[in-house]
């Protein structure tokens, strides 16, 4: 299976071999978890989403019809059920973040409070922004392929990415200068 | 363009989506106004923390495992897929058997009628007692449904198409005889003694007691 194309993978997926599903699923489970992780910051969630994610491709490969990448339709399907699971975890007012540091040289602002008032603020974007924002920034995407899965024009993707920073800066500008920690 | 006219593109500026003629503009400015590359400055500082916040990488061995559970999820739905399309099944044999029952009882009360002897009793019993227990029996075993689902639409199938007039006698009397002398008891004891006979007769390897 390891010298499949993704094409013949995905034909042989459809075909009902399951061994050829999971070469496809071993390709993108870290991206597909790390796109859930990034708007729910839970593990829990980011589990549950992403096999529930890949659970619900397998049982709807017949209706993938090429029109768009595999991966792109995998997002599609992942953004929807995390769109669903945030809706009611609003309705809930129960935000569970986990609380989780890096240890990156990179990071620029140590401070705890900090990480927990980012992942607040930006729990707060709405759904659109706060996805378009995560694939541009966190999957590199361009905002072509962003408006592709978000099935919008890139104008609008331009505009949603703009105002998730501006609302972010405002909020966190005194971080963001150093001012607090 | 003045500088708040700027700012709306510096996002898209961050992003490299500007074409490259507006990405010029937006470099020059940029040289000469320091608000502006401030704010860009915060932009890039976002993006970092963005990255950092949303990066978290579960243990090795949860990926080791990530795919062995989904599979195994997967297949427990094609179980439960398959498990409902023999139920749909079961009750297609179910319908079939209620159907036949409900035949049998035309015809039996065709005879009862031409006799001009309508009783009420043997139309409460052969309908519900004496046949929706068997008819419970073929929707909880499919190999016994499938036996008498072939026995209906072949053998008796056959018989029925030659039950013209309805004068066909299949030992009705002996039937309305023996339902008209039995107790509760009796019937349920006959009911498990065609359950049983079909069962020796049919599907004797598939039927698990």
């Amino acid at each position: 299976m390891g010298n499949l194309s993704e094409d013949e993978l995905i034909q042989k997926a459809k075909e009902g071999k399951v061994e050829a599903f999971g070469e496809l699923v071993k390709k993108y489970q870290r991206r597909i978890y790390q796109l859930i992780y990034q708007m729910t910051f839970n593990h829990e969630d980011a589990n549950d989403l992403s096999q529930e994610t890949f659970l619900k491709a397998y049982k709807s490969l017949n209706k993938f019809k090429r029109e768009s990448s595999f991966y792109t339709w995998l997002y599609r399907i992942a953004i929807n059920l995390v769109i669903n699971h945030l809706k009611k975890r609003k309705n809930e007012r129960n935000l569970n973040f986990d609380i989780h540091y890096t240890n990156s040289p990179q990071r620029i602002l140590e401070s705890k409070e900090f990480s927990m008032k980012l992942k607040e603020t930006i729990s707060m974007l709405p759904f659109s922004q706060r996805i378009a924002l995560n694939l541009v920034v966190n999957h590199g995407l361009s905002h072509k392929e962003v408006a592709k899965i978000q099935g919008c024009s890139e104008g609008t993707v331009s505009w949603r990415i703009f105002q998730a920073r501006k609302f972010l800066k405002e909020k966190l500008e005194p971080y963001l200068k150093g001012e607090l920690k | 363009m003045k500088c708040e006219k700027y700012q709306k593109f510096l996002s898209d500026y961050n992003d490299g989506s500007l074409s490259r003629k507006k990405a010029e503009k937006i470099k020059k400015h940029l040289e000469q106004c320091s608000e502006c590359r401030e704010i860009l400055e915060l932009y890039r500082k976002l993006d970092k923390e963005i990255k950092i916040v949303g990066e978290f990488e579960p243990s090795s061995d949860y990926w080791e495992t990530y795919w062995l559970k989904l599979k195994a999820k997967i297949e427990n739905e094609e179980k439960a897929k398959e498990r409902l399309f023999s139920w749909k099944i079961n009750w297609k044999w179910s319908l079939a058997g209620i159907l036949a029952s409900l035949l049998i009882f035309v015809v039996i009360f065709t005879f009862i009628f031409k006799k001009g002897e309508i009783n009420e009793e043997i139309y409460y019993m052969s309908s519900d007692q004496t046949l929706f227990p068997f008819i419970n029996e073929l929707e909880e075993n499919n190999s016994l449904a499938k036996y008498f689902e072939e026995l209906i639409f072949t053998e008796m199938g056959r018989e029925i198409e030659n039950l013209s007039h309805f004068e066909y006698s299949f030992d009705f009397n002996n039937i309305y005889n023996l339902l008209n002398e039995m107790n509760e008891e009796e019937i349920e004891i006959f009911n498990s003694e065609i359950i049983k006979e079909l069962r020796n007769k049919g599907v004797k390897n598939e039927i698990q007691s």
